[in-house]
């Protein structure tokens, strides 16, 4: 099933063209790699299909309807940066969520929160980089979305929280829906990606089942993403 | 709406508590200019009349920083993530700068009528002179049967006169974010839209003083009961026509901030 399916789709910011015609479909019971360096237009194409910014031409279904503020209600998205206010705590930030997404699910926050070895009752200003990346991860995928857009969530990360945040994503991930993950830590994501999307400058240059892309260019993704963007 | 006025108040919960608190501290100053010996109560007055404007700047400067922030910084993309239409978002904004307005002067109308009554209290003659002179003007002018509707109804245009100014400088800040999203000097073309969307208001609002017949003023300068008549008309007149003028203006900038959060602008 579709789940999202963008056709033509351009974003220019003056003379700059982010996304240049990109046409994908992101179907359910996939996780995707949304790959490329920096400045190559990932976070530009998942702020369009999360609907924080709107296209130049082109369009974006999400199940189907064009985008529209409905279609929050069935992306999760989550933007690299830490984008809480200051007055947060924990707690306030489920609060946000509870109020704002039919499908924040409280128990499964809890259940990442243990995890992530978070609590309620912490400030988010006082939180470090990486202890921010987890709460981002654990508020996005304890809602029960249809598609989740993760923005390089292992930026920055150590080792120890790696692990925790991938599992998060895992955890998450389910037939009923698709998650994508924009990252240039290909060493690491490999493994769970189903799907990749090659992404240069704007425009799709590879798409196509992670393994079948090992088996057409004889090569792991990692070694393929050198090759791309050497 | 009623979530995201929630969210706008806990966001300003610590703000809202410092200017409480330094309100209360004026007004603790305020009494103390009027009940300690060899002062006048003038300065108390003064410290009132200073609250009052202290009011209306702070919460002006406050919804138009907090809108701006929205954008600028990337605490906005929670809010806009949210499935929340634009009109939504720009209306709890506007509400929220509103009740804001009317708490702030009603706190305000609150401290002045404790320093007065200490005033009082203490042998001074306090505002009800000026109270009674101005009761009694107006009895003269519009007849003692509109004094209170010609007050409550100036009061009102003001409030609606201020509420469409923010609501202005809100849409001004859509609009600079709309056409340059990515230019770091939006905030100076939003300044540069409320100055003329402003002039643009004041010249509406002198036309249709002279569309009503207005131009010589509404209140006439005779105090016959013919005249006083004229003059709750010709208020009237105003009130309603002032009253539309403002409302249209906040009813635009709602729906202009509101279709192209919606539809443009890029967070």
């Amino acid at each position: 099933m579709e789940l999202v399916k963008t056709n033509e789709l351009f974003k220019s910011f003056g003379a700059v063209k982010a996304v240049n015609d990109v046409s994908i479909n992101i179907e359910n019971g996939k996780i995707y790699g949304l790959l490329g360096p920096n400045g190559s237009g990932k976070t530009t194409l998942m702020r369009l299909i999360a609907g924080l910014f709107y296209p130049s031409k082109g369009s974006i279904q999400v199940l189907s309807e064009n985008i529209s503020v409905n279609s929050k209600a069935h992306v999760a998205y989550m933007p690299t940066e830490a984008f809480f206010y200051d007055y947060m705590k924990i707690k306030d930030a489920e609060k946000f969520f509870i109020d704002f997404f039919e499908d924040f699910d409280v128990e499964k926050f809890s259940d990442l929160l243990a995890k992530m070895q978070l609590n309620r009752k912490m400030k988010i200003t006082s939180l470090s980089s990486g202890m921010n990346a987890k709460l981002r991860v654990a508020l996005t995928m304890a809602r029960k979305a249809d598609v989740y857009l993760l923005d390089e969530p292992l930026n920055g990360i150590d080792l120890i929280a790696r692990d925790a945040i991938m599992a998060a994503i895992i955890g998450g991930a389910s037939e009923d829906n698709a998650v994508v993950i924009s990252s240039h830590l290909i060493d690491i994501m490999e493994n769970v990606l189903d799907d990749v999307i090659f992404i240069k400058e704007g425009k799709v240059v590879i798409n196509e089942n992670a393994e079948d892309a090992r088996a057409n260019y004889n090569k792991s993704i990692a070694e393929l993403y050198k090759e791309v963007y050497a | 709406m009623f979530k995201l006025l929630k969210h706008e108040f806990k966001k300003r919960k610590s703000l809202l508590l410092i200017a409480l608190i330094i309100l209360s501290t004026a007004e603790i100053l305020a009494i103390y200019q009027v009940t300690k010996s060899n002062s006048s109560p003038v300065f108390g007055a003064i410290i009132n009349i200073v609250m009052f404007i202290g009011v209306l700047l702070i919460v002006f400067v406050d919804v138009v920083v907090q809108y701006f922030n929205d954008f600028k910084k990337s605490q906005g993309t929670l809010l806009f993530l949210s499935p929340n239409s634009g009109y939504k978002i720009v209306g709890s904004k506007m509400l929220f700068g509103a009740a804001e307005l009317l708490a702030g002067l009603s706190l305000a109308l609150l401290f002045s009528w404790i320093t007065n009554s200490f005033a009082v209290a203490e042998g001074y003659e306090g505002i009800g002179p000026q109270i009674q002179l101005l009761k009694e003007s107006l009895n003269m002018s519009v007849g003692s049967a509109n004094t209170w509707w010609v007050v409550a109804g100036f009061l009102f245009l003001i409030f609606l006169q201020y509420f469409a100014s923010q609501s202005i400088a809100v849409t001004s800040i859509t609009l600079g974010r709309t056409i340059l999203s990515k230019n770091s000097y939006n905030w100076f073309w939003a300044v540069l839209f409320f100055v003329m969307v402003s002039i643009v208001v004041q010249t509406v609002n002198g036309m249709l003083v002279l569309l009503i017949g207005l131009e010589d003023g509404i209140f006439s300068n005779s105090f016959s009961f013919d005249s006083q008549t004229e003059t709750a008309v010709n208020f009237t007149k105003y009130l309603i026509l002032g009253g539309i003028e403002y409302l249209f203006w906040i009813a635009a900038s709602f729906l202009v901030s509101g279709t192209l959060l919606t539809k443009k602008v890029d967070i």
